[in-house]
């Protein structure tokens, strides 16, 4: 009895430490370095007035002092070598960049191949990478790229613009349906000019070629392995080679994927020795594994925060994530065609309070479109939104939705108005519930339909049947985005001339300042209309251990490798 | 013998043929599809879309789709995952060691257990330890796997630094490191025991306690053996008869894995394989998974039913 009653307790105690939270937790930017407490011996010749032999006499005197001085030093590293290990979620789908359509994959493949083209991890714009330079045509619709002469793939072979043909043309093929089949489309043609040169031929002016090129699903392939292959069924799969700063070395499926530098990588060998990826399903177990050490770098959610904020070994860094929570409702349904209904329903939501308690303050409520760290991004985008339960109601009445009979709905025309929104599991908790409450408030009666992904993707995007959905959609870098508002290719039934027009005039022109203007009437355009509503954005949050050093993190962060510092620059420190 | 073995397994084709067809139209039928918008959802256009479905074989009907899935299984091909293009086959193949490694210990750490505290439980009816020892069996039992799996990593990982936190061995470290697998089976492998020490204890407990009363126990004792002679040598044996046909049943357990366990514990092994396919739904990964599990189920019967034949000789094969 006694030893059951001691387990009891133990069981007991245990839970509660590991439930225990710490209160608000905050953004925190750890800079690389680190503050040392040095003990200082000082020595001070002090005058000193002694008597001697009865006649006052100025002495000197030699003081020793010990002082405990405070010195900020930027830790040094170690020897080169050594390895640092990623913690993922879920296994890798694909080794080969064409067909990636996931974060845990492109994180490996941003490691083992190079692109054209990279997104810059602090100024977020596009730098050459493998092209040294290029020119473009008058009407812009030729461009002329020059490779570097020095880039070699893992098994020797050298690098040249047939690789680069092979690639593009493997990105704008319908059979391998890749995410950037879509936005590359407008590429007619690839030719090789020479060993390192090569021209792509465009149908109309685009400007974000550039741009979509460095993304790393545009990484360049061995034509010399993958030529005639099949993408969707080779071993290559098994056995990638790239050019990238750390080759391919093994894969257990299901637990871990092994790299090792390249010893004869373009920009210098990588400090470290190897990467690993490591497959911890669970995110209670990711956290307990990034606390004893046995993962370096991982993301984890806002509520995993206060677990890892007091360790000493361990740098939360927090970035704006590149997704959005949003509702759509499905405008083939009359009653969504008023533009006040829309309004009304955005004026009903109270989204800083959604993003103070449901995220814990971890997001930020945004009135755009467009990703807040874009350069596209319109600060004063109009109108802006803020909780106005009045308004909302005097919105509805204006467009004859009026409560006749008292029972808290409001009815147009006999119909009361009643909708559903389609949701799935995985959502925030308490976030399907906050808008069904809101709504109520200003008359609405909204049910929750909960789904799972997979059934909740297949009807919202590609049956299309619902009422309304809410997903937490996430969007490239480049304001782009034909898929998601495009008239035809959208899920929501909006289509707009007007919209596509601007759209299409924004990538017509190169000049920056010229798109800007475009897309700031965009951004007012939408939040005028409401077609979808924007709710907020979250933020992404990684954990680094301290002993890592890879920069700070980047707002470009949809892979787990995206820091400040380039991949083969990362190194570990000395404890 | 041979013509019992031979009869069940003829008649365990037609049993296999309709499992799979009845799996395949209750996936088909199911909501959701693969369609794998992962991390941007609504990104996919809908020609990237129905061309993704077409390379998948999505979207011919669904006799179409089983019959090719049949033709390419009478060439031994389990087709390839949607997800992660590799064959199906080779996934399996290279999970299942990982899987029976958990299992098999498992099992052996519950028997172990399991006979123990059920023999002891028998011996000492009635007592204190009798009731606490049920009480605790049943507790394990009862307690759930992912919540008991993480209090664990939180004392013996975290806090202690005793054992990892999960995985099969550690990065860098040789695959025969035996102290290195040993340290990271033995959490999965003690928690995944507990449901099934609960059981086998109490079978063994209740075919103890009737075994006992029986009169050629009061024989032996009469014959002035010792006590412990007539528990292992007589008793025992006889009480143990029944688990062999749990054991013959549990088989398709082995191999289907336990999913909480190896989600705790980073296990890659199969259990994680077929949830995820179903999560997911990837058909030729579950397809394959299913046949899987059949066939090892009408294995698993007719062994234990052989195996229960052979040891006691009252039963006799039909």
């Amino acid at each position: 009895m006694k030893r059951l009653g001691l387990l009891i307790s133990l069981i007991t105690i245990v839970s509660l430490l590991a439930a225990c939270a710490t209160p608000t937790p905050e953004i925190v930017e750890k800079v690389v370095t680190q503050v040392v407490k040095e003990t200082v011996v000082q020595k001070e010749v002090v005058k000193e007035t002694v008597i001697i032999e009865g006649t006052p006499q100025v002495v000197e005197k030699e003081v020793t002092k010990v002082v405990e001085v405070e010195k900020v030093v930027t830790p040094t590293p170690s020897a080169a070598g050594g390895e640092i290990i990623f913690g993922v979620t879920s296994d890798f789908a694909t080794t080969i960049p064409t067909l990636s359509r996931d974060s845990t994959s492109a994180s490996a493949q941003y490691l083992m191949y190079d692109g054209l083209f990279r997104i810059d991890p602090v100024e977020l714009v596009p730098i050459p990478w493998l092209v040294t330079d290029w020119e473009v045509s008058d009407d812009q619709l030729t461009y002329t790229f020059n490779l570097r002469d020095d880039v070699r793939f893992h098994d020797g072979e050298p690098l040249t613009a047939e690789d680069a043909k092979f690639s593009i043309e493997a990105l704008i093929d319908p059979y391998n349906s890749s995410v950037l089949l879509g936005r590359l489309n407008v590429i007619t043609g690839v030719e090789v000019l020479d060993t390192y040169t090569f021209q792509v031929v465009l149908e109309q002016p685009y400007a974000p070629l550039i741009t979509f090129l460095a993304n790393t699903g545009a990484q360049i392939l061995p034509k010399h392995l993958l030529e005639g292959e099949d993408l969707l069924a080779t071993d290559f799969l098994n056995n990638p080679v790239g050019t990238g700063p750390f080759k391919f070395k093994e894969w257990a499926g299901g637990d871990h994927m092994t790299l090792v530098a390249n010893e004869d990588y373009f920009l210098g060998r990588p400090r470290l020795d190897s990467v690993v990826f490591r497959i911890v399903p669970d995110s209670a177990s990711l956290v307990a594994a990034l606390k004893t050490g046995e993962v370096d770098i991982s993301g984890i959610g806002a509520r995993d925060i206060p677990q890892v904020q007091g360790d000493p070994h361990l740098q939360v860094i927090e970035m704006p994530s590149d997704c959005f929570y949003t509702i759509g409702a499905n405008l083939s349904q009359e009653r969504f065609q008023d533009k006040r209904v829309r309004q009304a329903i955005m004026y009903s939501l109270p989204r800083e309070q959604m993003v103070a308690e449901l995220l814990e303050g971890h997001g930020y409520v945004t009135d755009s479109y467009i990703l807040r760290h874009s350069w596209a991004y319109n600060p004063d985008t109009q109108p802006v939104y803020r909780q106005n339960l009045e308004k909302a109601k005097e919105l509805l009445a204006e467009a004859g939705w009026v409560d006749t009979d008292g029972d808290g709905v409001v009815e147009k025309d006999g119909e009361p108005f009643k909708f559903s929104l389609l949701s799935y599991t995985s959502i925030t908790p308490g976030y399907n519930e906050t808008i069904q409450q809101s709504l109520k408030d200003i008359g609405i009666q909204m049910d929750i339909q909960l789904l799972d992904w997979p059934t909740f993707l297949n009807k919202a995007f590609v049956e299309k049947e619902y009422d309304s959905f809410t997903v937490n959609m996430c969007v490239p870098l480049d304001p782009h985005n034909p898929t998601v508002w495009g008239c035809g290719t959208n899920a929501f039934f909006f289509c707009s001339e007007e919209f596509d027009e601007m759209g299409m005039k924004a990538v017509a022109t190169t000049d920056r300042e010229e798109r800007k203007k475009y897309y700031f009437e965009m951004q007012n355009f939408l939040a005028e209309e409401q077609v979808r509503f924007l709710l907020y954005s979250g933020t992404t949050i990684r954990v680094v251990n301290t002993r890592v050093v890879v920069g700070q993190g980047s707002p470009r962060n949809y892979t787990l490798a995206s820091f400040t510092l380039w991949p083969h620059e990362w190194y570990l420190v000395q404890r | 013998m041979t013509q019992f073995v031979v009869r069940r397994l003829v008649q365990s084709i037609p049993v296999l043929f309709l499992i799979t067809l009845f799996s395949f139209i209750l996936m088909y039928s199911s909501p959701g599809n693969f369609i794998n918008p992962l991390e941007y959802p609504g990104e996919m256009g809908q020609e990237e879309m129905e061309m993704l479905l077409h390379n998948l074989g999505l979207d011919r009907p669904w006799y179409v789709q089983y019959g090719d899935w049949m033709w390419k299984l009478i060439h031994l091909d389990l087709g390839r995952s949607f997800k992660f293009r590799q064959p199906v086959k080779d996934m399996i193949a290279a999970r299942l060691p990982a899987t029976l490694e958990l299992t098999v210990t498992s099992l052996l750490l519950a028997l172990v257990f399991g006979i123990l505290i059920g023999v002891l439980s028998a011996i000492y009816r009635g007592t204190i330890f009798d009731g606490i020892s049920r009480v605790f069996a049943v507790a394990g039992h009862a307690v759930p796997i992912f919540w008991l799996g993480l209090i664990l990593i939180w004392i013996f990982s975290v806090t202690l630094r005793w054992l990892p936190t999960g995985g099969i061995k550690s990065t860098g470290t040789e695959a025969w490191d035996l102290w290195d697998r040993f340290k990271h089976l033995i959490l999965p492998a003690t928690i995944l025991s507990f449901g099934r020490v609960a059981n086998f204890s109490r079978y063994v407990r209740g075919e103890l306690l009737e075994v006992i009363r029986q009169d050629y126990i009061r024989t032996a004792r009469a014959k002035g053996l010792m006590e412990r002679v007539v528990l292992m040598r007589h008793a025992l044996r006889n009480a143990l008869i029944p688990l062999v046909t749990v054991l013959g049943m549990n088989l398709r357990w082995l191999f289907g894995g336990a999913v909480l366990t190896e989600t705790i514990f980073a296990w890659p092994g199969m259990g994680r394989l077929i949830v995820n396919g179903a999560f997911q739904r990837d058909y030729p990964v579950l397809m394959g998974t299913t046949l899987f599990s059949a066939v090892l189920v009408i294995v698993g019967n007719l062994v234990a039913d052989i195996a229960y034949a052979w040891v006691d000789p009252r039963i006799r094969l039909e």
